[in-house]
């Protein structure tokens, strides 16, 4: 089933405001820093990267602040951070409700989260 | 090094494909040039086979888009992608590094990017279907005028173009809205999806394509070179109308044309569906033999269609057309016992046209003929005319 597609942030999207959080930044320091904090996981596409940006310097929620040669380099506003911690709560709210799910488990032997729970044989 | 040209074995749209031909050419040693395509054929360079992918970006502005932006250009050179040249709605790149990361990494971040392409293709959608609105309904007052009037070839050719550009266009505008929601759904593009069954047919339909375009236009401007009929001054016309003129009303009287040459004009011609078309403007008096004066300004156009039922059609459409004109209005319609008859008054003239059909032709009369008294002679006219067409 094909997923549906978010009204919000993507993942690349999400991680682009995290990075952003730390101060101010260029494309290429982006993406390094995204690649360091997940250890790899999350590689920005050059294009995902452009992309991405442009809309949020579009949406206000970068701004440029400098630019040398080819080198631009944004900075996160007040409408990025509120957005970035709109996000972090939802997602901190999904893994709550999936935590309580397994802890509520009544059938230990018969639901498919068994391996997830911590001791669960 | 040796240089050849390839023409695409499939839709310019069709971004998948695009992409895996280009990279298994490279595979068999032919390497995009950084030079323009041309007509869909691609400028490639003999080389060694090697691992090269290939990927195409969307351009986003409307106009002056011939290069990507030099930020991006810069950034994607930056992680291993060289830009190469563009192609329609695209640009191209590429990269010779094996580990260089992929372009797209996310590809709802990629569907957003793809919607800057669609504002290219609304606007060549709107006018053509534009186009082929306007051209039936105002400039030409029904598309059975238009056939009849400029032949079968020349209107054929001009509506058969523009219909084949608008679902040309369309049928591109629903691919590539499939290839966005594919990606707004997450799912990313095929970078190898197979290009070489359907390869033949695309370069052949390319190929029959620019034939039909190419013959229609030598058609239409062969037409357009040789014009639309013959015009001539009404003093040189030596034939007798087939329609009532401002000399028929009084005919025992002495005849006067008006406005010379600037005015009174004659245009006859011929097409397949009406064997004979005739415009007529007169500006002209009649001196009655008893000092009574009739003229004034006659406008008619007068067609012999192949049946009755074209003769219909154009009496309908020219009415039709009548009926949108500025203040519009009825004019008593004298009783004439032929197929049809209807008078009306446009334009805050005060002068009434009638129009009038029986059997396969088709006459419409504009009568601005009055006598010293201020009468208006449609009635007259427009009895005259009936007689001649039964």
């Amino acid at each position: 089933m094909p997923k549906k597609p978010m009204d919000g942030l993507t993942e690349s999207m999400f991680y682009v405001l995290m990075a952003m959080c730390h101060g101010p930044k260029c494309g290429s320091e982006i993406a390094d820093h995204i690649e360091r904090r997940t250890n790899g996981r999350v590689q920005m596409g050059p294009a995902t990267l452009y992309t991405i940006l442009g809309k949020f310097e579009n949406e206000d929620m970068i701004e440029e602040i400098s630019v040398e040669g080819r080198k631009r380099t944004y900075k996160i506003t007040q409408k990025g951070i509120d957005a970035y911690f709109a996000e972090l709560t939802r997602l901190k709210q999904c893994i709550t409700d999936a935590e309580g799910e397994i802890q509520d488990e009544k059938d230990p032997q018969a639901c498919p989260l068994r391996p997830l729970r911590c001791g669960a044989n | 090094m040796k240089k050849t040209h390839k023409l695409v074995p499939c839709a310019h749209y069709d971004v998948e494909r695009i992409e895996s031909w280009l990279t298994d050419m490279a595979a068999e040693g032919l390497h995009l040039e950084k030079e323009p395509t041309f007509m869909g054929f691609f400028p490639f360079a003999k080389g060694e086979p090697r691992d090269v992918r290939y990927r195409l970006e969307p351009k986003q502005a409307v106009i002056d888009n011939e290069k990507p932006d030099m930020d991006a250009e810069a950034l994607y050179r930056e992680y291993g992608w060289e830009y190469v040249t563009d192609y329609g709605l695209f640009y191209i790149y590429r990269s010779v590094t094996p580990d260089a990361r992929e372009m797209n990494t996310d590809p709802q971040v990629q569907a957003l990017a793809m919607k800057g392409i669609f504002k290219q293709l609304i606007g060549p959608l709107f006018i053509c279907i534009l186009g082929l609105r306007n051209s039936i309904s105002r400039i030409t007052g029904g598309v059975v005028r238009f056939f009849v009037t400029f032949g079968i070839t020349y209107a054929g050719g001009y509506f058969l173009v523009i219909f084949a550009s608008a679902v040309l266009t369309l049928i591109r505008l629903v691919h590539l809205l499939r290839v966005h929601q594919k990606l707004k759904n997450d799912i990313p593009l095929d970078h190898h999806k197979p290009w070489r069954k359907q390869a033949l047919f695309s370069r052949l339909s390319k190929f029959v394509g620019w034939g039909f375009y190419i013959f229609i236009l030598v058609v239409m401007m062969t037409q357009c070179t040789q014009g639309f009929g013959s015009d001539l001054q009404i003093g040189q016309y030596t034939d007798d109308p087939p329609f009532v003129t401002i000399s028929d009303l009084c005919p025992q009287g002495s005849y006067t044309l008006h406005n010379g040459d600037v005015y009174n004009t004659v245009t006859v011609d011929e097409s397949f569906l009406a064997p004979l078309y005739m415009e007529w403007h007169e500006d002209a008096d009649v001196l009655a033999p008893d000092g009574s004066t009739v003229g004034g300004q006659l406008d008619v156009i007068y067609y012999e269609t192949k049946n009755t039922w074209l003769a219909e059609q154009l009496a309908r459409e020219f009415y039709k057309r009548a009926q949108g004109a500025y203040a519009f209005g009825p004019w008593e319609t004298p009783e004439l016992d032929i197929d049809y008859a209807i008078a009306y008054t446009a334009q805050n003239s005060g002068h009434p046209t009638i129009i009038m059909q029986q059997g396969n032709v088709m006459v419409q009369g504009y009568i601005d003929i009055f006598d010293d008294s201020g009468y208006n002679y449609l009635t007259e006219w427009a009895t005259q005319m009936a007689d001649m067409l039964k």
